[in-house]
Formats: C-alpha cells, structure tokens, sequence
C-alpha cells in the first residue's frame, strides 16, 4: 500500500509540468516552436557512451552493470532531448541471472543557462519514457526463460561537467516506474530463489546511476552557425 | 683463437663483446631519440587517426590470474583535447590456474579521451569507454563435471590513463592502463566477475584524416 501510494506521488510529479506546459497560451508555443530555429544552440546532435549501475525494486541487492550509447539533439539552448540503449545484466542472489536491454528518450531542462556550454557545471532535470525487455533464469543448466517487455515513465536529476563546450561528462540519476507483465523473483527462506510469473499487469522501480561522456559531432539544423 | 686468425676474424673476449654490444645498443637508441627529436609532429591534432595493434596482458582480480590478449585501439580527434575512442580485445590465454575459470574474455570498447595537453611531444590522457564482452566460463556442475558455459554478452565499464609520446608526424609511443568493471552471468552456479587490469604499450602509427578549417564559424564563447 505504501508503494502505491508512492507511485502516486510520483505520477503527479511527473505530470505537474506536463500540465504547466498545456496551460501556456497557443501564442507562446508557436514562439517556441520557432525559437528551435533561431536559437544559438539548436540542432547540436552530441555522441555518447555510457556505463550505467542499476537497482531493480525486485532485486534491490542485486545490482545490475550495464553499457550503452545515447544521443542528444538539442531543441533550445535550454531544452535538449537525449536518446538512449543500454544492455543490461545482473546476478540475483547468486542463483539466478537477469538480463535488461532497453531503450528511451529524455528530454533534459536545464535548471541553469548553461550559456553555450561555456559553464562549467550545467544541471538538469529530464523526463520521458523508456521501453524495457527483461528475461530471468535460474542458474543452472536447462533452466526456463522468463521474459517480459515493458514501458516506462522516467525522471532524471543530472549534471554535466563541460570540459571543453563540445565535450562533456555527466553523472545522472534516473528512476523509471517499468508497467507490464509482473515477473518476480523471490527468495526464499530455506535460500532458493524462485522466479514468478503473475497474471495481470504489475509494475517495478529501477533506479540507474549513469555515467556518461558526450561529444557535440554535427549540427542538423542551424548549419550556418557552426560548431565552434 | 688459431682458427679466427687463420680465417682473418677477431672475436672479442666474451665479457668485453657484451660491453661493446650494450654501448652500441646505446649508441643506436640516443641517435634515434636524436633524430626524431628533429621530425615534425602535429601542430593540431584535429583531424587525426591514431591506430595501434600489440600483445597485451591483464589481471583478473577474481581468479587471480595473468591473461594475455591481442588488442586493437583506434582513435580519431575531433579536436586537440578530445578523440573518440574505440578498442577490441582477442583474450588468446587466460591462463586459469585450475580447469575452471574465464576462459574467453574478448571484449569491444568504446568511448572518448580527454587529452590533457595542447599538442607537443608528450601526450597525458585520460578516457571512459563502456563496452561489451564475450565471455564464456568453465565450471563445474552438480556432479563435479567441468563445463563450459555458452558464449555470453557481459556489459563493462572501463576508464583508462594512458601517454602518448610523439617522436614523429607518422608514429608515438605510448602506454595505457585501462581498468576495467563488469560480471558474467550465465547458467554456472555464480556469477563471475570481470574485474581487471589491462595494459598496453609499444608503437602507435598516425594518420591524418582531414584538415581542419581555419575559418569555421565560432559560437559566442566557444
């Protein structure tokens, strides 16, 4: 009941400034929609490579390690949207194994103008969704797979380190609420673990604390006004 | 010594030839060192390809053995200080002290290098590359059997500090240590983990890809 409760909370977070957004004027986002392409920073597309720790609520000592790619293509000079892949794989207990492969999208505010890049720590918040596909096996030869695909909402709290204005690392923290098929791993007194499959659809937590280094590569609107 | 006069051939005595063959070892080695310090290197790197392929060892930490492996790094910079990085890793000898243990450990890396220094001789650098492995472990089952577990995926995490040292425009030395962070899992009763230390080291070659502009437009401040 607690964590419904929880999940709540966390719904109307995340919707509170979706709702902000709907409540400006249509005058306001048809200026928007053009300040894409008049700002300085619009259309940087940035490469990067991550390396990420991950939590499951339904494993939460068993972390997970996983490695990825993302990529960024920014709308405003304050507005970004970041577009990523991760593999992941964790050991449950000892006795069964998890492996995640998911995909998403962000958009990031930045809470500070990172005034082209040239600030040095650039914070942010992002939120979006991301499309999750989990199997589960005990360890042990000709054991089932256990699988299911999920979607998720997210929220990251994050900050980029800019080294140069091109280059960038950032540390982030991520949590997504994953809605889909209920596969559960327990484990049991007597130290078995067991994976359940439970009809109906469930959700879990899983938190990532990402480490990443980005690099602005190309420019895919604004071209006159270059890289730097 | 009847026989090298006879044949017109003057061998040194064994102790004195080993000292003429280290001063002339030494010799050749400052005279290179000599002439490269004369070669150009690159005023920007911008634009540059650096490539290597050597033999390199490793430590992993959970089984505590020396691994050996065939590597291949290739860099490309986007500007003075940074390149984009990408690595692969042939584990050919794991060399686990019992039948059980890694025992292929090839691994994909990619990521970027921040190098510390404006373009000189010297060359510091530090890098992140995530990457994937493809690893399969031997071990042993229920009854006490030694198997091998399929070929698996394994994520890993990796930074690395490594220096260049430029002794001409078409070559550098260098060395990197790269460490390492991940576990295999599978269908053997543990997980395993990957924890390791990789090292590199020898002759790397140079290439330029293309030459940077002079004029590009600059953003405010950038």
């Amino acid at each position: 009941m607690k964590s419904f409760h929880w999940t709540v909370v966390f719904l109307i977070a995340l919707l509170f400034p979706i709702a902000a957004l709907h409540a400006q004027d249509s005058t306001k986002a048809d200026s928007k929609a053009k300040q894409i392409f008049s700002d300085n920073f619009g259309g940087l597309v940035s490469l990067g490579a991550r390396t990420d720790i991950n939590i499951f609520t339904a494993a939460p000592k068993s972390p997970g390690i996983g490695s990825g790619g993302s990529l960024r293509v920014q709308l405003l000079d304050r507005l970004n949207t970041e577009w990523f892949g991760d593999y992941v794989t964790s050991s449950l207990y000892n006795k069964a194994h998890r492996v995640d492969a998911h995909i998403g999208w962000n958009v990031m505010f930045y809470v500070l103008d990172p005034k082209g890049f040239t600030r040095k720590f650039t914070p942010f918040v992002a939120a979006g969704q991301c499309f999750d596909y989990t199997s589960v096996r005990l360890n042990g030869e000709n054991q089932p797979l256990r699988s299911k695909a999920t979607a998720a909402v997210q929220m990251e709290l994050g900050c980029h380190y800019n080294i140069t204005p091109r280059f960038d690392i950032s540390l982030s923290t991520l949590y997504d609420l994953h809605l889909g098929k209920d596969l559960d791993t327990d484990l049991n007194p007597d130290g078995t673990v067991s994976v359940t499959e439970s009809k109906g659809a469930g959700w879990e937590g899983h938190v990532m604390f990402i480490l990443s280094a980005h690099y602005k590569i190309f420019r895919l609107w604004n071209t006159k006004k270059g890289l730097g | 010594m009847e026989y090298e006069k006879r044949i017109g051939v003057t061998t040194w005595p064994c102790n004195r030839g080993r000292t003429v063959n280290r001063l002339m070892l030494v010799a050749a080695i400052t005279l290179v060192g000599l002439s490269s310090q004369a070669q150009k290197i690159w005023e920007n790197r911008t634009g540059c390809a650096i490539a290597q392929g050597d033999l390199a060892p490793g430590y992993l930490f959970a089984q505590k053995t020396v691994t050996a492996y065939v590597d291949g790094d290739a860099a490309i910079f986007f500007e003075n200080r940074f390149a984009a990085e990408g690595a692969l890793w042939v584990s050919f000898a794991t060399a686990a002290s019992g039948p059980t243990g890694v025992k292929v450990n090839d691994a994909m890396f990619w990521g970027a290098e921040y190098h510390f220094l404006k373009p000189s001789r010297w060359d510091p650098y530090v890098s992140l590359t995530p990457g994937v492995g493809l690893v399969s472990v031997a071990y042993r089952n229920g009854e006490g059997v030694v198997m091998r577990t399929p070929y698996e995926l394994a994520p890993l995490g990796s930074a690395s500090i490594g220096c260049n040292y430029y002794v001409g425009s078409i070559f550098h030395f260098f060395v990197k240590v790269q460490g390492v962070f991940g576990q295999v899992t599978s269908v053997m009763p543990t997980s395993s983990r990957l924890d390791e230390l990789k090292f590199t080291g020898g002759l790397a070659f140079n290439l330029r890809l293309w030459k940077p502009k002079k004029d590009a437009p600059k953003q405010k401040g950038w």
